[in-house]
């Protein structure tokens, strides 16, 4: 009987091998019969989400028309961005065969690829086509030694909470824009079914990114400090933020499994009603508005002094990742028409959210560009489109600014372990491993 | 062994079957589960069963999240590291008992090696050669790496059985002018089909199950298996799909459980080689 | 003539080489290239630097390490209390009950085994759950709200909770190792004993264990260093989080390598770990063999 197992396991592997085999072989055939001349250049892309797929599926239909010499290989590679990133460093590791255009996440996923230099500097491709005059200013944002590796299209993202007006005006809560009012606002909510707050706190970042916000009206430039090493966590502004959230975990405004609840596990608790308010990004908000209607709202991070209260809404934590965005391997065999693929993808993917979706927040200036918006853009994203420009300053912890990789995961690991809000881990040994990831090398 | 009083064998019959519970509750909860909608499970009686039997749990999975697909790349994985692993434990065994020459003791070093170990320890290095070798997200990685760390037990269980073995059979055979092939597929293998099996179920249930590597070694879609599959399954277009996770994972173990059951017998002693070989 | 076949060395090569290739490849290479990567400072895209012990320095240096490494070999202990001398104990305590029970627990105590780890982690999950999850629900229900627990965010619990994880998963391989070894014992010894007005108690104490030692040293070593390695079902259910309140030795190395990108660092870790079990095994082997010559 074993053999028999044997010899039909052995038949089914090889009907499965040949099928696959066979299709791979059909594929192969069929791009051999394309037109010699077209150069093929091979793009990777994370798909992360449902909408990324919309926005390429727009972006490789667009593409025949504006770089009709070029034929793209789309690969949209499955993941979170660590693992997105590994499979990147995998290609080129091997020799960076398949690989010309990509997807690069940023910060310090992009510090080794840059460090071995495999990434191709676009200066020269940028400046000759004009690329500067199409984006805003902000965008100007070079890499450590001053060249330009990426185009960047990622949204221009800030950090800031969003609420369930209909929940709020249940309630009769208002707009808290000081600590004091959010804490009001908790303590009524705390006595309900509904969860005050909800953040995903697994995924590190997100916690990294309320304690931030509070952070910022003590002073805005802190976290800029810390990564120029002028300043350290264990200071005020960030002190004072970690003891507003512990207030906050203290007055159960978050629920019981917080610490193991990751951002795809709050969005459909916030959408659904359950919680009233989510630490979240600007990137959320057409999709958020689009998806709560009028029930909609978002507000900016709290002044922990009330008396600062004008300082509310001026300085945001945010902006554009560094060296994000489509970057270019430097050993490819066709630097120029690759240089191009990568502005190109850029602005078709960003004139498909701001035309079709209505996101106002690319780095590229409409009315330059000429766009326009398929329809008037919901209310809240309005807003922010219309506060985006009034922003003074704008930096922030989600652009993934620490150095390091073991210095980012540092932040977020201790940020994640703070949420279990527990007595063995109280705010001074929080802010010291804040510290010491900040020092990693 | 008998015990004293019927007293003593009730209470120790007793606390055991409540013991033995304990392990079998939460897969029944598992599959109870699995047919129902995820916000009974997050708001309902945890205890309770499905207000309404949501058999779309399973079709969603096999069809939409492509759970077929993953089941298919577990399949051929396992069965390519089967093949592997059993013809090289087998005939290497064969090499280790019955050839006479000298390096043996030093293999066996090799061979506890890659016994003590727990495979996870070299993950480093074997991801950084695979990808220089350009096979990573390719199956065949998997399969070797799979096969390499379950030659060492596969290879003492075939060992211990050849031994058992008497030599006349092959000595007979060597005077019929049998040669080395001869002798091992038409005289040894037709002996060893309870090796064969004990061999076949561990390397089953290790490759079935296996994650870590699975999970580092293949990194796209197209060859995922299914224990990475689930990892993935509550996040991204649905938020958190519990029951779904719950089919998928149904799905997932379906096939070593039943073959568990029909051949219990013999996955109890493949399990328990381990003891009697040490 | 016999001889000749047994002792050509193309056959000898031929039968062996497969096997050789695989095991040098994927273990021997390996096992060396941890050595090598444990001194210097590599992030497998910049070219390696080599930097002797000091990777070795920055790990005994981090107190994360040190709390990573105790976690893990408390882990160690609670697999072999749990799994080892509570499967053998249970092993003994069965064999006196009727053929129907034994297979019935004989069953239970071993499906977890046949499941794949990825399933075990999503289950005690739902298990853990701080909002719904079954243990809690089950302590509400006899009304035990009060022990109620975010069970996988407390440091007081999450390391334990993770332990019962992977000795829920594993209890089956000691016990079956032990009821096999059992069932090895010729029942005459028994019948002897039982004639010789031994109670069951004292058959097993004086028959049972001495017999099984061998299987008990077995068991003891794998489920110290399964416990000692606990990896897998960490990593699906916390990820060594929240923070590092769950991280074992095994998740601490994974972490520099692929989050930190530290591969050397990673390495460093891994041959540390190796040593350490090295040294767990030595002191069994010594333990049972003081055993042995008590007798």
């Amino acid at each position: 009987m074993k053999i028999k197992k044997f010899l039909f396991s052995m038949l089914i592997v090889a009907v499965l091998f040949s099928g696959t085999v066979f299709a791979n072989g059909a594929n192969e055939a069929q791009s051999d019969s394309q037109e010699p001349e077209k150069i093929v250049l091979h793009m990777l892309y994370n798909d992360t989400d449902e909408k990324v797929e919309d926005e390429m599926d727009y972006v490789m239909s667009r593409l025949p028309e504006v770089m009709p010499n070029v034929e793209v290989e789309l690969d949209m590679s499955p993941g979170d961005a660590q693992s997105y990133e590994t499979k990147v460093r995998t290609l080129i590791a091997a020799g960076g065969e398949d690989l010309d255009v990509w997807w690069e996440r940023g910060g310090s996923w992009a510090t080794p690829i840059l460090n071995s230099n495999s990434a191709l500097p676009l200066d020269s491709y940028l400046d000759e086509s004009g690329y500067w005059n199409d984006v805003i200013p902000s965008a100007k944002l070079p890499a450590a030694d001053g060249h330009f590796y990426s185009c960047y299209f990622e949204d221009i993202s800030y950090e800031i909470m969003v609420y369930n007006k209909a929940i709020f005006a249940k309630y009769g809560l208002e707009v808290p824009k000081t600590v004091e009012d959010l804490k009001h606002i908790v303590e009524v909510l705390a006595k309900t079914d509904i969860t005050p707050i909800t953040v995903g706190a697994k995924d590190g970042w997100c916690a990294a990114m309320m304690i931030e916000g509070f952070a910022y009206s003590v002073d805005p430039k802190i976290t800029k400090k810390i990564v120029d090493g002028e300043a350290k966590f264990s200071d005020k502004p960030y002190a004072e933020a970690a003891q507003v959230m512990k207030d906050l975990l203290n007055m159960n405004a978050f629920s019981k499994n917080i610490a193991l609840t990751g951002i795809s596990d709050a969005i459909p608790v916030f959408e659904s009603g359950k919680a009233a308010m989510m630490a979240n990004g600007s990137w959320a908000v057409a999709s958020e508005a689009a998806k709560m209607g009028d029930d909609f709202g978002y507000f900016y991070y709290h002044v922990i002094n009330s008396s600062d209260i004008d300082k509310y809404g001026k300085n945001i934590a945010g902006g554009v990742k560094q060296n994000s965005g489509f970057m270019v391997y430097s050993g490819t065999k066709h630097p120029k028409e690759a240089a191009e693929l990568a502005q190109v993808a850029a602005e078709l993917r960003c004139e498909y959210v701001y035309t079709k979706l209505g996101n106002p927040f690319t780095i590229y200036n409409p009315a330059k560009m000429g766009w326009e918006a398929a329809s008037e853009l919901a209310a809240p994203v309005e807003q922010l489109a219309n506060d985006m420009t009034q922003f003074e300053f704008v930096y922030g912890l989600v652009r993934d600014v620490m150095p390091t990789a073991a210095g980012s995961a540092g932040v977020m690991q201790s940020c994640a372990k703070f949420m279990t809000n527990s007595s063995e881990y109280p705010i001074s040994s929080f802010l010291s491993d804040m510290d010491k990831a900040a020092l990693e090398e | 062994m008998t015990y004293k009083s019927k007293k003593t064998e009730w209470l120790v019959t007793a606390l055991l079957v409540i013991f033995a519970l304990t392990f079998l509750y939460p897969l029944l909860w598992l599959i109870i589960n699995s047919l129902k909608d995820t916000n009974e499970i997050m708001t309902g009686n945890a205890f309770g069963f499905p207000q309404k039997l949501k058999f779309s749990n399973y079709s969603d999975a096999l069809i939409e999240r492509n759970i077929l697909r993953y089941f298919l790349n577990s399949t051929i994985v396992t069965s390519l590291t089967l093949l592997l692993t059993t013809f090289t434990a087998f005939i290497f065994s064969y090499g280790i008992v019955r050839m006479h020459w000298k390096g043996c003791p030093k293999l066996t070093v090799l061979v506890t090696l890659g016994l003590m170990l727990p495979s996870q320890i070299v993950i480093v290095p074997i991801f950084l050669m695979l990808r220089k070798m350009h096979l990573i997200n390719n199956p065949l990685s998997l399969v070797l790496t799979i096969s390499a760390f379950n030659l060492s037990i596969t290879t003492l269980i075939s060992s211990s059985f050849i031994k058992s073995i008497p030599r006349e059979m092959e000595e007979a055979a060597i005077m019929d002018g049998a040669g080395l092939w001869t002798i091992l597929s038409k005289v040894i293998a037709p002996q060893m089909v309870s090796a064969f099996s004990s061999m076949a179920i561990i390397i089953f249930m290790n490759s079935w199950n296996e994650f870590i590597y699975a999970l580092v070694l293949i990194t796209g879609k197209t060859w995922r298996t299914l224990p990475v599959a689930l990892m993935n399954y509550s996040s991204g277009k649905y938020g958190t799909d519990y029951g779904g996770l719950y089919a998928a994972m149904v799905i997932t173990s379906f096939l070593p459980v039943i073959l568990f059951i029909s051949f219990s017998k013999e996955v109890e002693k493949s399990l328990s080689a381990g003891a009697l070989l040490k | 003539m016999v001889k000749d076949i047994f002792a050509k060395k193309t056959n000898i090569l031929l039968l062996i080489a497969p096997a050789l290739l695989l095991l040098g490849i994927f273990v021997g290479y390996p096992f060396i290239k941890i050595i090598i990567m444990s001194l210097q400072k590599t992030d497998g895209l910049t070219p390696a630097t080599f930097v002797k012990f000091d990777q070795y320095k920055k790990i005994f240096a981090d107190s994360a390490f040190w709390r990573a490494n105790l976690a893990s070999l408390w882990l160690c202990l609670l697999a072999v209390v749990f799994n080892a001398v509570l499967g053998v104990f249970i092993a003994v305590v069965l064999n006196g009950l009727s053929k129907k029970i034994q297979k019935f627990c004989r069953t239970s105590y071993i499906m977890p085994m046949v499941l794949s780890v990825s399933v075990i982690s999503q289950l005690w999950l739902a298990i853990y759950h701080a909002d719904w999850g079954i243990l809690n629900a089950f302590l509400h229900l006899v009304g035990l709200d009060c022990w109620q627990n975010a069970w996988l965010s407390n440091p007081h619990t999450a390391m334990v909770c993770v332990a019962i994880v992977g000795m829920w998963w594993m209890f089956g391989m000691d016990f079956l190792m032990a009821y096999s070894g059992i069932n090895n014992i010729p029942k005459q010894f028994y019948e002897a004993a039982e004639l010789d007005g031994a109670s069951k108690f004292q058959s097993a104490i004086h028959i049972t264990i001495p017999l099984l030692k061998n299987v008990i040293k077995t068991c003891f070593i794998i489920s110290a260093t399964g416990g000692f390695f606990t990896f897998p079902q960490v990593y699906i259910m916390t990820g060594g989080g929240p923070g590092d309140l769950t991280q074992t030795i095994m998740i601490y190395m994974y972490r520099q390598a692929f989050s930190n990108q530290r591969y050397g660092r990673a390495a460093a870790v891994a041959l540390i770990s190796i040593i350490e079990t090295c040294i767990i095994l030595f002191v069994l082997q010594k333990a049972f063999k003081l055993i042995k010559s008590e007798e």
